[in-house]
């Protein structure tokens, strides 16, 4: 195309003329670094003159406010705030001689660009921060001349940008709509005819408190945790499967997804639901469920490990990187709205997020572990234990009291090993433990065993998941370290899964490929057995041990070493420990305290702290070239100078302290999109430089003030939807249309399509086969030919998911629902805070030809024909289940019509009563087919 | 705002236009742009014929590319597994000499990292065509067509496993989530008909490690994601209507389009109820232009014959009815076509032993239908501007695993192209003596796309999608057009 031509006669007329322009125009709103600068930097001089020193040019930095004013040797100033004709980078950009203008390469700044930039010059040259790092600075409501119409104060920042464009709000949607429109958007669910009349009838008396008694009563509806706790797995990309090759299942998601929904409908304060999810494992207080006695602070660490898994990664480090990569995507996209994830291989051009950022918060991830944790239900394991553990020592005690106290076994001395650990305490500095099993204090620790024949003095110096008996599991885990020796060996006996653990990698527990033998089963329950592992193809990497005991026996462990030998270290180890004389009875009394049984642990995936570790940058994102150390920490630019926070849960702390810019407003902007179909910010995970800024700053900053107030969704679930603003119909003033065609200030409704599990659960609600049960492992997903490949569940789950809620149907990666998938079910990938609204002939063919669709058809069919009345009542209440409304004289009519000519087909040689139920469920499958039904009003 | 953004800096990506899907539509400029907002708002969900419809200025040419195009639709024959280079279309004299001896390069780490001694397959090589390029007796009928293919023998990938390099071949990034570059082709291009999706893909049985996200539509809108065509039976999902009377879809479709225009009338005109209006007339279309691609009675016998229709090998019959309905789609105006592999019980291409008869099975099952296609499209004057592109996720070692096999390679191997606008006749790049490593040449996937959307008139650096506060492109901030590809 021809090149924008720039005809200047000398550059100062250009800086003139738009010096005049910015000094002559008073209504001009200053201009933003973040929003109208920083962009043209980023894209034209930040690659030679910004924060990545090594292709810095001339050692000028434009991003760094200090640098670019900074008058150089020769008397030139880069930026001289004030005065465009004296900053040298616009005499630069204005250059005639191709040979000498800046940029260098590409066309030159356009026009405007360069008025930007003169403008900005003159005003002063902030570098202010973008908008969304700046505190939340809530004003109060504006002014508005129609004081009647605000009924929360939200309304008056709407209606005061309405009347500011001479718009006035659309009237109040019909109370039916509005119903139908409240239940979608609070439970996801349709309302009942009951529903609607009730409503109608109360809203037509006290509109105000129907309405508030509707609300809350979906409020604390369960199917409102269903609902809002679905928005939420799209954040997490909540999986059931880790993709890849063979869609290894994620052990125990389920679990994470119940405990989100019932965090939902507890209200759970946003902000102790976000330092659960980042570091639950570390508070002090976990929260316990009441129903199920499970800590769900723990279980909500788990979303850390919903990501893809590659199976027998050729570079297990590189592998460690990448799925580090996607958890800092999904906590900076989740929590903060930001994109940290660009500044993995370079600093972010954009936002204010550097290369030392992402990796502070790697080297968090590198220290935390994917971990299957134990829970104790109510405790119930924890209090059996103490008593198993009090009455085994009462038995000891009369024992020993006639014994000499037992003495440490030998450890190996030799030279050239390392000792990883000889247990002469049972958790060593460093070994942590998770569940009942593993003696964590000396004294917890077995000080007889009874063997068949004996009952001997046990070891001292072992870890032993005997503390409280056999029936109790747990898993021990130890500290990272790096591999420089070539063979572990370790001392161990029992029966139980001994890991060794590379970079965090944990897929061998399916597919043994490049770490074969990397975990094994230890059996070998009388005599300690040495076992050995070659680590040589990962010298270098980090690694740790876990030891798994089941709860069906025991694992003891007496030394660990590494060592270049392949032949195990010897010691002087004593198997042949003292006998003691014990009576029968407290022989017996032992071997019943050993093998009582415990109640049973609850199993989850989630997250264990495990061994600081340094971090290195990695260079352009490799992490094979290293480069400088850094510090776990947040932020740095939101942080102002304070320490980096130490660890997982001062890193928590510190994204939901009360003047953090970013964490209130993305949450509160995602409850907006929900309710409106399209957030204040548009890009709903993205608040940085590149999204799109706020329609509205001032009510975004409103709504964000009231929410950390006290951190409750519900509550601002509760103020959006009692406002008028949410209250309006989608008949807008068609001025609108003009003035704010994207009605980013809402002046009516959004007309929406139903979401993918909106639908389907509609569907199977019509069928009437709705089994209201929460929770639980996912529904088997059905099948179907076209649904192909590796890692195919072996069978085919039922065509209405057993008439669960869509949130419940299983989520392989690999084998999404066809059905959900066509209605934008996102592929669990990474933070989707907004779904694509496709519309798309693949969605009309579901509707006509699923057998889903012909399934709820026949069973609704089925209903209806066998309700009393005639077909017109019958007709109504089709209507009123589906569409929310009675039909119209002319629908109703053409309704009948068709009946009747369905009756007429169905007739031939059918069976008596089969034609009537056909002829409604033809009827039905025609109103699911309806854009009525797939739209929101 | 495209025009400007510098070639050389790859943030140069990065626009700020605003980033919703209205936004886009009300603020883009040029020709993608609003193509691509029009798509994503579901206006024009299957078929707008061209991407310049906007009328954008300067940037695009009158046919509404970026570049006059030499491509109009894409056939990818997907390899899936890795086929050997050294035993296809890349001679080693050398692995002969040296067959049992110890590997003389270096070896790197590899999947199985069970790596023997220098390995040399059993096939003999003959010069093809005029040209004379050599290609393994595993394909005598291909070898047939040698004037029309491009044989790249240098290709590179990053990846050494199955799923990450799937990913990287089909849509330029080693993890899932991102477009294919089918689903990129239909963003672009849209469909060049009106009754079927812009990326079909033809199933032969084997979906690739990554399964359907190696089709998927990634940030993309859904109408762009890969529809998969079985070729037998129905074809398509959900197509068949279940009625048993024949009358009664109609009877249907009567009332559901009087109770649609009863719901427009009330709620006024709004562009979302419109097309999904639309949406469901296409849709009912498609349940007899589906069934009209399918039946395959109007094919001569002689053409049947040709692909291998008929094989007693059932894995060649499978195949040939793919590229049959491969042909019988771009005839259709479908922009992108991917077969997957037939199962011929060998695991793919993948052979980590056994590889005698796993890849004499494989080559028989897709040796005959692909010279039927390529000489299939010829003759009917549409291989000018069909583009086909063989290839699978990378090639294999050419030193043993255990005894009989050979591991993952992604160092070098061999890829062809054929029609579209390539030099046919030719050998672009070279590996070492062992076939090990690329050396000449060298060119990597990200190439292989930027050449593919070049052929079709598209310019890889422009043709972006706006996702998680980024540009996104096929070719990430990578990819080379490489002009000696092109006649």
């Amino acid at each position: 195309m021809p090149r924008p031509v720039l005809v200047l006669s000398t550059s100062a007329a250009l800086l003139a003329a738009a010096a005049a322009a910015a000094t002559n125009d008073p209504t001009l709103e200053p201009l933003d670094y973040g929003r109208d600068i920083r962009p043209i930097l980023a894209a034209r001089c930040f690659t030679c003159h910004g924060p990545d020193a090594s292709s810095r040019e001339a050692k000028l930095r434009l991003d760094d406010p200090h640098d670019a004013k900074r008058q150089r040797r020769d008397g030139v100033t880069p930026i001289a705030s004030g005065d465009p004709d004296h900053s040298e980078i616009l005499l630069r950009i204005l250059e005639e001689d191709p040979d000498l203008r800046m940029p260098p390469e590409g066309e030159p700044l356009a026009p405007q660009e360069v008025a930007l930039l003169t403008r900005w010059i003159e005003e002063g040259a902030v570098y202010n921060e973008a908008w969304s790092w700046r505190p939340i600075d809530p004003p109060p409501p504006p002014e508005v001349a129609d004081a009647e119409w605000p009924r929360d104060p939200l309304d008056r920042f709407v209606l005061a940008r309405l009347e500011s464009s001479a718009l006035a709000p659309a009237a109040p949607a019909e109370p039916r709509t509005l119903l139908r429109r409240l239940s979608y958007d609070l439970v996801g669910l349709p309302p009942t005819p009951e529903d609607l009349d009730r409503f109608a009838q109360a809203a037509s008396l006290a509109p105000r408190s129907a309405l508030e008694q509707e609300v809350d009563r979906l409020l604390a509806a369960p199917a409102f945790g269903e609902r809002w706790g679905r928005h939420w797995l799209d954040l997490v990309r909540y999986a059931e499967t880790h993709g890849h090759e063979f869609d290894y299942p994620i052990p125990h998601a389920w679990r994470y997804r119940d405990a989100v929904i019932r965090a939902f409908n507890a209200d759970v304060p946003y902000d102790r639901l976000v330092v659960e999810h980042v570091a639950g494992d570390l508070v002090d207080d976990p929260r316990i469920d009441a129903a199920s006695g499970l800590d769900e602070s723990r279980t909500l660490t788990g979303f850390w490990w919903l990501s893809q898994g590659t199976h027998a990664p050729v570079d297990v480090a590189r592998d460690e990187a990448d799925r580090i990569d996607n958890q800092i995507d999904v906590l900076s996209k989740t929590f903060l709205g930001v994109t940290v994830s660009c500044a993995r291989c370079h600093d972010h051009k954009f936002d204010a997020i550097t290369q030392d950022d992402y990796h502070g918060l790697s080297a968090h991830l590198k220290r935390s572990r994917r971990s299957i944790v134990e829970l104790d239900p109510h405790g119930a394991i924890a209090a059996a234990r103490e008593s198993a553990i009090s009455s085994r020592r009462a038995i000891e005690a009369s024992i020993l009291a006639r014994a000499a106290a037992a003495v440490d076994d030998g450890d190996p001395d030799a030279s050239g090993i390392l000792l990883l650990a000889d247990f002469a305490e049972p958790l060593p500095e460093g070994f942590s433990a998770t569940g009942h099993a593993f003696a964590r204090h000396p004294d917890e620790r077995p000080q007889v065993e009874v063997a068949d024949d004996a009952v001997r003095l046990a070891p001292i110096g072992v870890a032993s998941s005997l503390a409280a008996g056999e029936s109790f599991a747990g898993t021990l885990r130890s500290p990272s370290f790096e591999i420089a020796h070539r063979h572990l060996h370790q001392r161990v006996r029992g029966k139980g899964a001994a890991r060794v653990i590379v970079d965090g990698y944990f897929l061998d527990e399916r597919n043994a490929l490049l770490f074969e033998g990397f975990r094994r089963e230890i059996a070998s329950t009388a005599a300690f057995t040495i076992a050995s592992w070659d680590l040589d193809r990962y010298r270098g990497h980090r690694a740790h041990l876990e030891w798994t005991d089941a709860g069906e026996g025991f694992l003891e462990i007496d030394w660990i070493a590494l060592s270049d030998d392949p032949v195990p270290p010897t010691a002087s180890d004593d198997d042949g420990r003292v006998a003691i004389e014990a009576a029968p009875e407290d022989r017996a009394a032992l071997l019943a305290a050993r093998s009582r049984p415990s109640p049973s642990p609850i199993r989850v995936l989630a997250t264990t702290d495990g061994t600081p570790w340094t971090e290195h940058i990695h260079r352009r994102g490799d992490p094979s070239r290293r480069g400088e150390i850094v510090e776990p920490g947040h932020l740095d630019s939101l942080d102002a100078g304070r320490p980096s926070p130490s660890d997982r849960l001062a890193l928590a702390r510190r994204l939901v302290e009360r003047n953090h810019p970013l964490t209130a407003r993305v949450m509160a902007n995602r409850v907006w999109h929900h309710l409106f179909g399209r957030g204040l910010v548009g890009t709903v995970d993205d608040f940085g430089a590149l999204g799109s800024p706020p329609s509205d700053p001032a009510l975004l900053d409103h709504l964000a003030d009231r929410f950390r107030t006290d951190w409750s969704v519900k509550g601002l679930i509760r103020a959006i939807v009692l406002s008028n603003t949410y209250a309006m119909s989608i008949d807008g003033d068609p001025r609108g249309e003009s003035i704010d065609p994207l009605n980013a200030i809402p002046h009516r409704a959004n007309l929406r399509r139903l979401d993918a599990e909106s639908l389907r659960d509609s569907l199977v609600v019509l069928s009437g086969r709705l089994d209201p049960t929460m929770g639980g492992p996912g529904v088997a997903t059905h099948l179907t030919e076209f649904m192909e490949g590796r890692g195919r569940p072996g069978a085919s789950g039922p065509v209405d998911g057993a008439g669960r809620r869509s949130v419940y149907l299983e989520v392989r990666r690999n084998f999404p629902d066809p059905f959900l998938q066509a209605f934008d079910l996102p592929i669990p990938t990474t933070t989707i805070g907004r779904r694509n609204r496709s519309n798309v002939p693949g969605q009309a063919l579901a509707m006509l030809n699923a057998p889903l669709a012909h399934e709820m058809a026949a069973s609704w069919g089925d209903r209806i024909a066998a309700m009393p009345g005639d077909d017109a009542a019958r007709l109504d209440r089709m209507f009123r289940e589906s569409l929310g409304r009675s039909p119209r004289r002319d629908e109703a009519a053409a309704c009948l019509a068709f009946l009747a000519e369905e009756r007429a087909a169905a007739s031939f040689g059918g069976v008596v009563g089969e034609d009537d139920r056909a002829a409604w469920a033809a009827l039905g499958h025609v109103l699911l087919n309806t854009k009525e039904f797939l739209f929101l009003r | 705002m495209h025009e400007r953004r510098p070639a050389t800096t790859h943030c140069g990506r990065f626009r700020t236009a605003g980033a919703t899907r209205r936004e886009m539509l009300a603020s883009c400029l040029s020709g993608f742009g609003a193509m691509a907002a029009a798509a994503m708002l579901g206006d024009r969900a299957l078929g707008f014929g061209s991407i310049g419809a906007s009328g954008a200025p300067g940037a695009l040419g009158a046919d509404g590319l970026h570049h006059a195009a030499k491509a109009k639709r894409v056939i990818f024959l997907y390899m899936d597994g890795g086929p050997s280079q050294m035993d296809t279309f890349d001679p080693k004299p050398r692995l002969v000499a040296e067959h049992g001896q110890r590997f003389g390069m270096a070896m790197e780490r590899t999947q199985f990292n069970d790596n023997g001694s220098t390995f040399a397959g059993p096939w003999g090589f003959q010069p093809g065509g005029t040209c004379g390029t050599p290609v393994s007796d595993l394909f005598p009928h291909v070898r047939a067509c040698a004037d029309d293919l491009l044989v790249v023998r240098s290709m590179t990938s990053q990846f050494s496993e199955h799923t990450n390099a799937n990913y990287f071949l089909h849509t330029g990034a080693g993890i899932a989530g991102r477009p294919s570059m089918g689903a990129w082709t239909s963003y672009g291009l849209g469909s060049g008909g009106r009754d079927l999706p812009a990326f079909i893909v033809l199933h032969g049985g084997l979906i690739p490690p990554g399964g359907v996200e190696c089709f998927g539509n990634g940030f993309l809108p859904a109408t762009h994601h890969g529809s998969i065509v079985l070729p037998r039976g129905s074809g398509l999902a959900n197509v068949e209507p279940r009625e048993a009377d024949p009358g009664a879809q109609a009877r249907k479709r009567h009332l559901v389009e009087s109770l649609d225009a009863s719901f427009t009338e009330s709620t006024g005109r709004h562009d979302a109820v419109e097309s999904a209006i639309r949406n469901w007339e296409l849709a009912y279309g498609m349940q007899s232009a589906v069934p009209e691609l399918m039946d395959l009675s109007g094919e001569t016998a002689e053409t049947l014959a040709l692909y291998g229709v008929d094989s007693e090998y059932a894995p060649t019959a499978t195949y040939a009815r793919q590229c049959l309905l491969a042909r019988r789609l771009v005839e259709r105006g479908v922009r992108f076509v991917e077969l997957t592999c037939p199962g011929t019980g060998n695991d793919r291409w993948d052979q980590h032993n056994a590889i005698v008869k796993g890849h004499e099975e494989n080559a028989r099952a897709v040796d005959q239908p692909i010279a039927g296609l390529l000489v299939d499209l010829k003759r009917r004057g549409l291989l000018d501007d069909t583009l086909v592109v063989w290839a699978g996720e990378f090639g294999r070692t050419p030193f043993a695993q255990g005894s009989d096999g050979r591991d993952h390679n992604p160092f070098g191997f061999s890829i062809w192209l054929a029609g579209g606008g390539v030099k046919g006749g030719t050998v672009h790049g070279a590996t070492d003596d062992y076939g090990y490593k690329a050396v000449d040449g060298v060119v990597d996937i990200h190439d292989l796309h930027a050449t593919m959307l070049h052929l079709l008139g598209v310019d890889h650096k422009r043709l972006v999608h706006r996702f998680g506060g980024r540009d996104m492109r096929l070719t990430d901030v990578h990819g080379r057009v490489i002009e000696g590809w092109i006649a």
